[in-house]
């Protein structure tokens, strides 16, 4: 083989050399994260959520009336909303809750047990809901209690409260499984929370990462002056019914407000369209990426043969076969997409940190490594084959023409 | 056994709106170990009859054997086999690979016929020293002169050790003292039983050879027949001589 008269020429053309390895290291390195991430936002896309997505619906109400600005005022309202909820034929549970799950964010905290150094901190979303919460999204308890009456908060402001985590958060805040009972820290040790109840699963998109599945909730009758939401589980066969039913339940519960009624199905659909979106957007930077790149080896080897004509023919004069010139620019190209090979593959492994350092993304793994490396080497095989046969279809005349 | 033998061999290059004849009806013997200018004006069809004697090109009809093996439809492939082992090529522009040093474009045609390492070796090194050029393998051609250069070349064709050297203008890029010394390397290589087919429109360089050819439009007369070359065209078809 001609590895070393190569090298040697390469060597002896290091500025075209050298930029055609940097295209394609950065290009490796771009395409296997975005690839790594489109796989994520993928996963994240099928991901079971652990509640019963299908027969839950969406209610949220809007007053108007200055008579929501009350505390105690709101909270009889929310409690009549889901009791007249729950009342619903074909009704399987109703709670208040404070934000809509599935909904592709809301609102997080970051968990500590009480008393350890906050580099032990735990990013986990969150959820208010009522004593109903476990029944109304088909959550599974697998240690500790539920929440009962006595967890609700009878007043606004700080105080110490019970809490429900899922398993992986517990698991996250208390790898040795003890987490019921133990009381962790959420932003401030003098209000802290005790945990009672592990749920087995939950998993909610909140732009990726282990925490989507850490998830923690409060008790409470949540609802602002401005909104109250509940999420109503039906019998599957009821679903229809009560859909039609929950507006005018909510009007007779209370007047002066707007109510406004949504599948769950809808909200996930929309919490999921920034994923796939994102989907998108990384699926044209790979695709641009790829073929900028192949169409920049495709131009040097092009170049490389109209530039060489001559000596083409000249080592056909001297004997090279049409497959042995093939396999000369097969070669060439093929060790300068070695190199860039290498260099990206370090390039993307640094870049694999610094986004794994900005969020809790899965690392990369071998399959998409395999995958991008071998995409990359089948498109510059493509666009080394056609000047390459270009080159070795010349004739070996070319070798005694002066001109 | 001719070393080379063409029958009637006709080459002709055609566009959409003109059909050339480059080559008409040549008939050539050249037995081993001659040494054959090939001379001519313009336009005569020199080039063209040392590609065809080259395979470096085809023909449209004729037979044409070399060392006995008629190459008339050969493969791609023996045609590059036979190119690779029994000919060595020299060019009036040299024709060396300019990324590659002395070492590496002499090396070349070894490497075709995918000879082991040491072998390719002592043969560069043993064909560089027989140029004079032992101690300048690491130099780039760039970094040679023209005389340099063709030795190099001339080195290049010998390492495959052939039985054939085409020379196409050998000194035709040269200085008058410098193209004296590659003509005596030539004549040495000639002694030592290499036959030699040289295209030259130079006089001076034809007359060094021992038997010289004349090529006028195509045709080709043989000035070891009597032929003057400057016969009349109507007697310079090879029918006539």
């Amino acid at each position: 083989m001609d590895f070393g008269p190569i090298l040697r020429s390469l060597s002896r053309n290091r500025t075209r050399t050298l930029l055609l390895t940097l295209e394609i290291a950065v290009t490796l390195a771009i395409v296997l994260n975005c690839w790594n991430l489109i796989d994520q936002q993928r996963a994240s896309l099928l991901k079971p959520s652990g509640l019963d997505d299908e027969h839950t619906i969406a209610v949220e109400a809007r007053p108007y009336s200055p008579d929501y600005q009350d505390f105690e005022f709101r909270q009889q309202v929310v409690r009549r909303d889901a009791e007249a909820l729950r009342a619903i034929p074909g009704v399987v549970d109703a709670t208040p809750i404070s934000t809509w799950p599935l909904q592709g964010g809301g609102s997080s905290l970051q968990a500590k047990p009480l008393g350890a150094p906050d580099s032990d901190r735990v990013r986990a979303p969150y959820y208010t809901a009522d004593t109903q919460v476990l029944s109304t999204l088909d959550l599974e308890l697998v240690a500790g209690r539920a929440f009962e009456a006595t967890d609700l908060p009878t007043h606004p402001g700080p105080q110490i409260m019970n809490v429900l985590v899922t398993k992986d958060l517990a698991d996250a805040l208390y790898p040795d499984g003890n987490a019921v009972g133990q009381t962790i820290d959420t932003g401030s040790e003098e209000w802290p929370d005790v945990i009672v109840g592990v749920l087995d699963y939950m998993y909610t998109p909140y732009g990726g990462g282990p925490m989507e599945t850490r998830i923690l909730f409060y008790p409470g009758n949540p609802g602002s002056a401005g909104r109250l939401r509940y999420l109503v589980r039906t019998e599957p066969e009821a679903f229809d019914e009560v859909y039609a039913a929950v507006d005018g339940v909510m009007k007779k519960s209370e007047s002066q407000r707007i109510i406004e009624t949504r599948t769950l199905i809808e909200i996930k659909g929309q919490g999921q369209v920034l994923n796939a979106f994102a989907v998108r957007i990384l699926t044209a930077i790979i695709g641009l990426l790829l073929f900028v790149t192949t169409l920049g080896i495709y131009g040097m080897t092009s170049f490389s043969v109209t530039q060489r004509t001559k000596q083409i023919g000249t080592r056909r004069a001297l004997g090279a076969t049409q497959p042995a010139i093939l396999g000369y620019f097969f070669l060439e190209s093929g060790l300068v997409t070695l190199f860039g090979t290498a260099l990206g593959l370090v390039g993307a492994w640094g870049l694999d940190l610094m986004i794994a350092g900005q969020m809790d993304s899965q690392r990369l793994g071998p399959a998409v490594l395999v995958a991008g490396i071998t995409l990359l080497w089948l498109l510059a095989g493509l666009a080394t084959g056609l000047p390459a046969l270009r080159a070795s279809r010349l004739s070996p005349a070319l070798a005694t023409r002066t001109v | 056994m001719p070393m080379i033998e063409l029958i009637d061999i006709t080459k002709n290059y055609r566009t959409a709106l003109v059909e050339t004849c480059a080559l008409d009806s040549i008939s050539l013997t050249i037995e081993e170990g001659e040494f054959v200018s090939v001379s001519g004006p313009s336009g005569s069809g020199k080039t063209t009859f040392l590609n065809v004697a080259g395979l470096l090109d085809t023909f449209d009809e004729g037979t044409y054997r070399i060392d006995g093996v008629d190459v008339s439809n050969l493969s791609d492939r023996a045609q590059s086999r036979i190119r690779n082992e029994k000919i060595g090529f020299i060019f009036q522009g040299f024709n060396l690979i300019p990324d590659l040093d002395v070492f590496d474009n002499v090396d070349v045609p070894l490497r075709y016929r995918r000879l082991p390492r040491e072998e390719r070796r002592q043969r560069i090194v043993r064909s560089l020293e027989l140029v004079g050029l032992g101690g300048r393998m690491k130099h780039l051609p760039s970094q040679l002169s023209g005389g340099q250069q063709q030795r190099v070349a001339i080195a290049r064709a010998l390492a495959s050790t052939p039985r054939l050297i085409l020379a196409d203008e050998p000194t035709g890029n040269l200085d008058s003292a410098t193209a004296a010394e590659i003509m005596e390397l030539l004549h040495e290589l000639n002694e030592q039983g290499t036959t030699i087919l040289m295209v030259t429109h130079d006089p001076g360089c034809a007359a060094q050879a021992n038997r010289q050819i004349h090529l006028l439009d195509g045709r080709l007369i043989d000035l070891r027949d009597g032929d003057a070359p400057n016969l009349r065209l109507t007697q310079l078809h090879p029918a006539a001589s």
